[in-house]
């Protein structure tokens, strides 16, 4: 009965969080993060300028939008397709969202506007990404990993580092990308591969 | 002991038939899940799945609909009302159940 009902409550894991398992959808995103944390230091633009930036992102965005819908396509057409419960507040769920992108973007602007001893701009990617491995059911581990390095890079001034210049320089340009790119991407096919490996399980145990 | 045979003997079989038990949990934590999902999840033969899906359909427990996506066809299957009720009181009945096998264990290991 134990092994039953154990298996019955993977079943309901899976279900409850097939769109967080799987992985791949994400990986584009993670890697395109990864690349413009390896490449803006190089890039020579005004550090700290996101109106430069701004130019190279925007379309660079195209790349990863339609490589995600064509792996979606796959996972739709391979794994199937489900539609997940509706949030319990739809209300505070929005309000949530909008209270994320405001205080993220006012922690961008601290940032930029004065050296603080912590990275205001970091800890709150440092929440975000804690509050994302609790709602996707606490089993996707590199989310959590992804918010105690964000955290740990956040107080890197607070140790003198970087020792001058702007906070952009070191942390905002390129530490915070390349740890999020690289985290979250390995983190992205381990959640495919669990997601594999638990299907595979359930379909030898024939009901 | 005996309460707990009865509790045994009057769980629904309609819901407690393993494959379909399987599909009800999985329907039960979503809103509507396609035919392809169902079947990764339980390992059932096509055959198999579309038996339990009409048996779980004719007793009210489940809707079908079957629709087009592009030019190919998929099925979707959502649990009715009733068929959500049925699935929250089974593994209420069955969480109790365990709760109750575990304690036997500990009258059994304490004699």
């Amino acid at each position: 009965m134990g092994e039953h009902m154990q298996n019955l409550q993977r079943i309901r894991a899976i279900a409850a969080h097939y769109r967080s398992l799987q992985g791949l959808r994400m990986l584009p995103w993670f890697l395109w993060i990864l690349l413009f944390g390896a490449v803006n230091p190089a890039l020579g633009l005004p550090q700290g300028r996101l109106d430069y930036q701004l130019l190279l992102i925007v379309p660079g965005l195209v790349v990863p939008w339609a490589v995600s819908r064509w792996i979606g396509a796959y996972y739709d057409r391979a794994f199937g397709q489900i539609e997940g419960l509706p949030p319990r507040n739809r209300a505070l769920e929005a309000l949530a969202g909008v209270t994320f992108v405001v205080v993220a973007f006012l922690g961008f602007l601290a940032d930029s506007l004065q050296r603080w001893p912590v990275s205001l701009f970091g800890l709150v990617m440092a929440v975000a990404m804690f509050v994302q491995w609790w709602r996707s059911g606490r089993f996707l581990t590199h989310y959590l990993v992804t918010a105690a390095l964000l955290a740990a890079i956040s107080m890197l001034p607070l140790f003198g580092i970087p020792a001058s210049g702007h906070w952009y320089t070191l942390l905002g340009g390129f530490a915070f990308p390349i740890m999020l790119g690289l985290v979250l991407s390995l983190g992205s096919v381990l959640g495919h591969i669990l997601l594999v490996r638990s299907l595979k399980l359930l379909s030898q145990v024939k009901p | 002991m005996t309460e707990a045979f009865e509790a045994l003997a009057g769980l629904d079989r309609l819901v407690h038939e393993p494959a379909r038990l399987a599909l009800l949990t999985a329907l039960s934590a979503c809103r509507s899940a396609d035919f392809v999902f169902l079947q990764r999840l339980t390992g059932l033969t096509k055959g198999n799945l579309s038996t339990h899906l009409s048996k779980l359909e004719e007793a009210g427990l489940v809707e079908i609909e079957k629709q087009f996506i592009g030019k190919k066809p998929n099925t979707l299957v959502r649990l009715t009302p009733e068929g959500r009720a049925a699935i929250e009181q089974h593994w209420q009945a069955l969480e109790r159940l365990h709760r109750d096998a575990q304690q036997w264990q500990g009258v059994d290991g304490r004699q």
